[in-house]
């Protein structure tokens, strides 16, 4: 008999299946590769099919040898070759989906151009795919700490209640699915790592780390989590620092492995642009001095605590948080300030079209260890437990009623002004 | 491990050619008018579609926007991935584009693949009428 939090993940998984076929099924979102979900995917029809890494030969065969304007896919002045804001971590996870969806396609003699009907939902499931695999491994590093109840309570938290499954189905191939698992996966194997480091762990702990990178540059900082792990105060760091300095050959193990992870991204780089590191992103950037802290964190427009408000839970549980999850704490409070001041200052702190902030949605493994620590605590009194399990309930409901409204085109993509909001709240049209 | 073979196998043959492959498209726009009231699509740099394979040829009505006789933009039309004709477009005007289909063999289906070499903006390659099909004359008939 499989335990109750396991029970969750597969039905989870069920609901996630359902909710990919009813968004396509019902053609309220056109064929998944699209948007940036384009950008993240282009390497793999490059690699594979033209055998560039150029991404010349898949611009000449999809779009008349220049890409559209909304791919952010840019002629590096200078060089004039081809160079994508977005990296390729998202797309080197989408491999194995991909080249079975090559299999078919030639099997059924669709055009094996990398854009058709199975390379499209290939594509689409992947995201849902690593979703699942991110509430599996959340799953189990939760249970480490809290109890069965609360671990499953949690999962189905962090999956309805946030844009999770929004990014799961309906924008399942942007970077968020897939940094929603590695992040998980992150914290699952730091954790294992300094309890009792080894080898294997360190390759993990390397390869996870790396792709974070990959996936998206700026959660380099989550990195940090394995740095600063069980740091709380002067002593605990000394503490870090002997353990690192004894196990400096895992250490070296962890370091060569994510190198050789994130070594393609800067070849490609080398090759498109004469640097190994350069902003992909060309003029668009952060403006450090006028973060719009208010807007991602509290307004109607984009605000995380507004269309997700039960990651306030998150916030209060990481502040409540004493043994179990405290050596995470110190490390995922400085990447939450840090990084969000980061999304604060990027020039489009709404990040463009989405369901609530999808800034954060990469986070949302850690915000869980917060809400299982309010639910851990709310659970040991009657009446704590009933009011936090109808609040949640409410905030839940509130939430896939939010997401099937934008799903449905009442809530615009971006912007939403509060007169919006009012005029849309409860209602289907 | 056996039921997962089985019904492995049995989607693989399935998949081969299921029936709603005949009306699968990939590449196309949904359908416009132009100032004449005649329907048309845009296609992608590339766009593709099925016709059954006892067609003797189909008759491609298209143009681009973008050619220009400094400027062509080169139509290649492939069947089953075969180059099946070649067509340099210089200017705006409409024209017929007919690809006779060589000899069918396993497959109740052939596919037809555009590809253009310039595009609009990397995302609008040709705009496509109506696509006829001729079929090949069943001699007395």
């Amino acid at each position: 008999m499989s335990s109750l939090s396991t029970r969750i993940v597969q039905i989870s998984a069920v609901l996630l299946a359902a909710g990919y076929i009813g968004v396509y099924a019902t053609g309220r979102a056109s064929a998944p590769i699209r948007s940036d979900g384009f950008s993240y995917y282009v390497y793999l029809p490059s690699w594979f099919i033209f055998g560039d890494p150029t991404l010349a030969a898949v611009a000449h065969d999809c779009c008349g040898g220049e890409f559209p304007e909304y791919t952010a896919i840019v002629r590096w002045p200078g060089t004039r070759q081809w160079v994508n804001a977005h990296p390729i971590g998202v797309a080197i996870m989408q491999a194995p989906v991909f080249l079975a969806a090559h299999g078919l396609t030639k099997w059924s003699n669709l055009s094996a151009d990398g854009f058709t009907l199975y390379y499209q939902h290939a594509a689409g499931l992947s995201g849902l795919i690593w979703t699942v695999a991110g509430l599996w491994v959340l799953r189990g590093l939760l249970r480490r700490h809290f109890i069965e109840g609360v671990t499953a309570a949690t999962l189905l938290v962090v999956l309805f209640g946030t844009s999770l499954f929004h990014y799961a189905t309906y924008d399942s191939t942007y970077s968020h699915a897939y940094s929603f698992f590695l992040f998980s996966a992150f914290l699952d194997v730091t954790e294992r790592w300094h309890r009792h480091p080894s080898r294997g762990l360190s390759i993990l702990v390397g390869l996870a780390g790396g792709l974070i990178v990959l996936t998206r540059h700026t959660n380099v900082l989550f990195l940090l989590v394995f740095a600063l792990y069980g740091v709380t105060g002067r002593s605990s760091l000394g503490a870090t620092i002997e353990r690192f300095r004894t196990h400096w050959r895992e250490l070296a193990v962890v370091f060569v492995s994510a190198t050789a992870v994130v070594a393609p991204q800067l070849a490609i780089y080398y090759q498109a642009t004469g640097h190994a590191l350069v902003s992909p992103y060309g003029a668009l950037g952060f403006d450090f001095g006028a973060p719009r802290l208010f807007g991602v964190l509290f307004s109607v427009q984009k605000g995380v605590f507004f269309w997700s408000p039960l990651l306030l839970l998150g916030v209060v549980g990481l502040a409540m948080a004493r043994q179990t999850v405290r050596p995470f704490l110190l490390p995922v409070a400085v990447f939450l300030v840090v990084n969000t001041y980061l999304i604060a200052s990027w020039w489009d702190w709404q990040f463009g079209g989405s369901y609530g902030h999808r800034g954060f949605v990469d986070s949302l493994p850690i915000f869980a260890l917060g809400i299982a620590t309010v639910f851990e605590w709310s659970a040991r009194q009657p009446v704590r437990r009933a009011v936090t399990a109808l609040a949640a309930g409410v905030l839940v409901a509130l939430s896939i009623f939010q997401m099937l409204q934008y799903w449905n085109g009442v809530i615009p993509i971006s912007d939403t002004t509060w007169g919006q909001y009012r005029a849309a709240f409860l209602r289907f049209r | 491990m056996l039921a997962g073979v089985l019904i492995l196998s049995g989607a693989l043959a399935y998949l081969r050619e299921p029936p709603w492959l005949a009306s699968l498209e990939s590449g196309f726009g949904a359908w416009e008018k132009d100032f004449e009231g005649v329907p048309y699509r845009w296609t992608s740099g590339r766009a593709s579609f099925f016709v059954p394979a006892d067609a003797a040829a189909v008759r491609i009505p298209l143009r681009s926007e973008v050619a220009t006789p400094v400027s062509p933009a080169v139509v290649s039309v492939t069947v089953d991935d075969r180059l099946a004709e070649q067509l340099k477009v210089t200017d705006g005007r409409w024209q017929d584009c007919r690809v006779r289909l060589p000899p069918a063999r396993s497959r109740r289906l052939r596919r037809i693949d555009l590809h253009v070499t310039r595009t609009y903006g990397g995302t609008n390659g040709l705009q496509v009428r109506e696509i006829e099909v001729i079929r090949a004359t069943v001699p007395g008939s």
